[in-house]
């Protein structure tokens, strides 16, 4: 009787010790947040949401694509050695031109074949992400192509006026306040403005007719902004064929002869990035103001 | 009638005994870690795994062998403090006997399971110890007063 008290007890200890693990695995992954494997011959990563050089995405907010992480990710499957090629899985309307650039970047760099699939957006600059992997695949209705960039805003200077606000320009540097909402555009600035936005357009249209074989001047004439269906996307040159995962998958099985083994790596968004990311993007659209906080509208930002 | 004798218990006794419990040990730390090391760990194959881990360690792994030693360290702690048989002790009817009763004497005995400096130095430290020792203890079993014996009956 002793001897059966004895393992019972021993049982329950051994349980109380594996509810001990989990809760302590538990709490590694909460802190943790990383989502690189090690394993797998693939690497997926996904690029979904707007592309920004840091944030996460947040229960409250717009999906983010943090370029920084996004890197991270491929040079982490980049030194993976069971890696065979690194899968991009786009839904993106694009983002910061510097952000979309850092990315594209960083998979010129790799070693890997790079392939990426666009969903139901892949624009402006998701699209140059796509255009710089080895092999594009595009849904036939996707939305692609959107190759420009803009800077506009909502200038609420009229609006002070009528509320008999004024707004106290001291600047040292005449172009210092460049874009702000509290004042009207100047001719001279709007022209500044402008010749920044088409050295950008030109950087854009130059990066995109590299990484896809086409003529500087096709890809200028495509330039327009506007965004393309995948299908056309197609016949024009920009994708190279109409497909989605499962195709973007039997590219890389046939290219390499292997049955693939995904591995995806998600940005995981740890407990402190979405407390940190409600905070910042709280008091980020408190300082900047009502107009600055409006969705989309970020004055002298370039977005591709 | 059966005579019984209490003598040192034998040092391969111990070191089976020893074998069953980091087993069970690596049972629980893999069966409560496993949705994590799957994560961080590849299950290709030992190559690969090879590879991956001399890459530099998982952001992580220091964690999860902080938490591997604890869980080992109370799995030793409360059950031979209790019971003062360890599952692995049990199968090799073997046991824990301890001069004066105390906890620490449990702490003490049990501190080499900890994974880290410098507490790893008497992976090498006990062993040398008990093979010096007659009573075939470890410097910590010695330090804390306590020993395993084995219960022989003829």
């Amino acid at each position: 009787m002793v001897k059966q008290k004895g393992i019972l007890w021993i049982i329950g200890v051994i349980a109380l010790l594996l509810l001990f693990g989990y809760v302590l695995a538990t709490a590694i992954a909460v802190f943790l947040g990383r989502g690189i494997p090690t394993g797998g011959n693939i690497a997926l990563i996904p690029i979904h949401g707007v592309i920004l050089s840091t944030g996460a995405s947040s229960p409250f907010g717009d999906a983010v694509a943090s370029s920084t992480k996004i890197v991270e990710f491929i040079k982490q499957a980049d030194k993976n050695p069971s890696v065979k090629a690194i899968i991009f899985d786009i839904n993106s309307p694009g983002g910061s031109g510097v952000a979309s650039d850092e990315i594209a970047t960083a998979i010129r760099k790799t070693n890997k074949t790079t392939v990426s699939f666009i969903r139901e957006v892949g624009a402006s600059g998701a699209y140059w992400v796509a255009s710089s992997t080895d092999y594009v695949l595009v849904n036939k209705l996707s939305y692609t192509g959107s190759i420009g960039v803009l800077a506009s805003y909502l200038e609420f200077s009229g609006l002070l006026t009528d509320y008999n606000v004024t707004y106290q320009r001291l600047v040292a540097g005449k172009y210092k306040d460049i874009g702000t909402p509290w004042k009207k555009l100047t001719d001279e600035e709007r022209n500044l403005i402008q010749e920044q936005l088409g050295d950008a357009h030109e950087i854009f249209i130059e990066e995109v007719a590299e990484n896809r074989g086409l003529s500087v001047e096709v890809v200028r004439r495509l330039a327009t902004g506007q965004p393309i269906m995948g299908y056309r996307a197609k016949e024009l040159g920009l994708v190279d064929s109409i497909g989605g995962k499962d195709e973007a998958i039997r590219f890389v099985e046939e290219m390499y002869n292997i049955t693939a083994d995904v591995a995806e790596y998600k940005q995981k968004v740890t407990l402190l990035d979405m407390l940190a990311s409600v905070f910042s993007q709280g008091f980020y659209r408190m300082g900047l103001g009502i107009g600055y906080g409006l969705k989309q509208e970020q004055p002298m930002y370039v977005w591709t | 009638m059966k005579k019984k004798m209490v003598i040192n218990a034998p040092i391969a006794k111990r070191l089976l005994a020893f074998i069953i419990d980091l087993a069970i040990i690596d049972l629980i730390v893999a069966i409560s870690f496993q949705g994590l090391l799957r994560n961080l760990v590849p299950a290709t194959s030992i190559a690969q795994t090879y590879k991956a881990v001399t890459m530099g360690p998982p952001k992580g792994m220091y964690a999860i062998l902080l938490s591997a030693g604890l869980i080992a360290f109370l799995y030793f702690y409360i059950i031979e403090g209790k019971t003062g048989q360890s599952i692995g002790k049990r199968i090799m009817r073997v046991k824990v006997v301890s001069q004066k009763d105390s906890a620490w004497g449990h702490i003490l005995r049990n501190l080499f399971i900890i994974p880290f400096m410098p507490f790893i130095l008497l992976w090498i430290i006990d062993p040398v110890f008990m093979l010096l020792n007659e009573d075939n203890q470890r410097l910590t079993e010695y330090l804390g007063k306590t020993k395993v014996v084995e219960e022989i009956s003829w």
